[in-house]
């Protein structure tokens, strides 16, 4: 039986963005919203395991989009890592898997429910939508 | 001397002296005669000068020359082909961001009535319902999106591209977007989901609060409503990874919450609170989240500590509040910061 031989970790640079998929059946009326900001719900800790990202150099967003399990029902965010590092808690970790060597994961946050409220809000603040291009996509998407 | 070397080299003279010489040969044989001599002697002389050899060589050198020549052209004609290519993609990728913006844009300028969106499918061919036809967010292979819908004006659409394409810069930066605040045309006010005796208690207490101005009331009204039918649609794998339905339970005292707040910041200031966004968050929690120019404020409910809030606010000059408290205390925290921008 072959051996399955470990994926090379790379370092991803301050200067490269990394995508996320947000579920768009989060997405509810939003008030006090530009067009292009994502809302705060956007991000969460996964299990505890860091958020799941993909690095775009190994994977574009309409191909992140596409591995969702749902992908109609997927928006896909971006951020630039050097903005992320600047977030003294996170660190940014290259992960890759079969399935997508851009895997990285945002790791780092804090146990404190308010703490990552926070972490929240300024992960919102530096993050710009991909797909949809902006927000008034998303209004067709509910009853809203 | 000279003229006699002219005659003499005369052709005409020379079949003349040949006749005279030979009055029996005829002129034809004379002028083959004379055509074998001149082939003997350019041949003795090819011979004697080595020019056989010579011409080769130039024949040789001429070859390459040509072949050089060749080659260089067809480099030429290669580059200029890939050059065209480069720019045929090029043109493509602006073209599909031209027509991202311009049908985004075109959705800011059509009004959909989106009522009847369809239930989770898991077929690729469509994204979701609009108006009761299928539309598809990303149909082309480009990266970027390509939002293919049936517009109500087919003339508003051409009109939006045409003007995209006059745009100056190509750059999507450019493209003003920030002063769009979403705007959600046509409120459905009625809930989708008939509610519940106890939602019902929640909101009938709620109407009796007379002293709320009718439209902060009704937008608060609105907002429960929403929400609600939002938080319900979540049910089982909502988001097909095999997620659990968020508990209605956790809305419902997170609303109760925001009502007794609203209540009660009226009651100390006489003043309406602005209305937040109720969000619900993938962990299953529920975000009450206020965002205005000046400053942003969430209240996070999670499903395990209903009693006991997280919070966090900033406002533009970088003061914070943030911390867990019990849900009978929080007020006294968060009512300040939220009267500093009444």
């Amino acid at each position: 039986m072959a051996k399955k031989l470990p994926l090379k970790v790379k370092n991803i640079p301050d200067k490269d963005f990394l995508f996320r998929n947000f579920n768009l059946k989060l997405i509810i009326k939003l008030r006090g919203y530009s067009a292009h900001e994502v809302p705060i719900n956007a991000f969460r800790d996964e299990k505890g395991h860091g958020m799941s990202t993909a690095w775009e150099k190994y994977c574009s967003a309409k191909k992140l989009r596409r591995l969702s399990k749902a992908p109609k029902f997927n928006g896909v965010i971006k951020m630039n890592v050097g903005n992320i590092r600047k977030i003294p808690v996170l660190l940014v970790i290259h992960k890759p898997t079969m399935r997508n060597y851009g895997h990285s994961l945002i790791k780092g946050f804090p146990d404190n429910r308010a703490e990552k409220l926070k972490l929240r809000s300024r992960l919102k603040d530096l993050s710009e939508w991909v797909i949809p291009l902006n927000m008034t996509l998303v209004k067709s998407h509910f009853n809203i | 001397m000279t003229e006699t070397v002219k005659k003499s080299f005369d052709f005409n003279n020379i079949l003349l002296e040949i006749e005279r010489i030979n009055p029996h040969c005829t002129r034809e044989e004379s002028i083959k005669l004379i055509g074998s001599h001149i082939t003997d002697i350019y041949y003795t002389k090819v011979n004697e000068f080595g020019l056989k050899d010579k011409l080769d060589r130039f024949a040789r050198k001429k070859l390459l020359l040509q072949r050089g020549r060749q080659a260089k052209k067809a480099q030429v004609l290669t580059d200029s082909k890939i050059k065209k290519d480069e720019m045929i993609t090029e043109y493509k990728g602006i073209k599909s961001i031209l027509t991202g913006y311009s049908k985004t844009y075109a959705y800011n300028n059509v009004y959909y009535d989106t009522r009847n969106i369809d239930k989770f499918n898991d077929s690729d061919s469509s994204d979701f319902m609009i108006n009761g036809e299928s539309v598809n967010l990303l149909e082309d292979k480009d990266d970027f999106i390509q939002a293919s819908f049936k517009l109500k004006s087919e003339e508003d659409l051409k009109n939006i591209d045409r003007e995209t394409k006059n745009s100056s810069s190509l750059i999507k930066e450019d493209f003003k977007l920030d002063d769009q605040t979403v705007v959600f045309e046509g409120l459905e006010t009625e809930p989708l989901f008939p509610l519940e005796d106890e939602d019902f208690s929640l909101i009938d207490n709620f109407d009796e609060m007379s002293f709320f101005n009718n439209k902060q009331y009704q937008t608060l009204k609105n907002e429960i409503y929403n929400s609600r039918e939002h938080i319900l649609s979540l049910g089982e794998n909502w988001d097909g990874e095999g997620s659990k339905a968020f508990n209605i339970e956790v809305w419902r005292f997170a609303t109760e919450f925001l009502i007794k707040l609203f209540y009660k910041f009226n009651d100390i200031y006489s003043l309406n609170l602005e209305v937040p966004s109720i969000l619900p968050v993938g962990d299953l929690s529920i975000d009450i989240h206020w965002k205005t120019e000046e400053m942003e404020l969430t209240i996070n409910f999670p499903e395990e500590f209903l009693n006991l809030p997280s919070f966090y606010g900033k406002d533009n000059k970088n003061n914070e509040i943030q911390g867990i408290l019990e849900i009978d205390k929080i007020h006294t925290v968060i009512f300040p910061w939220l009267k500093n921008f009444r």
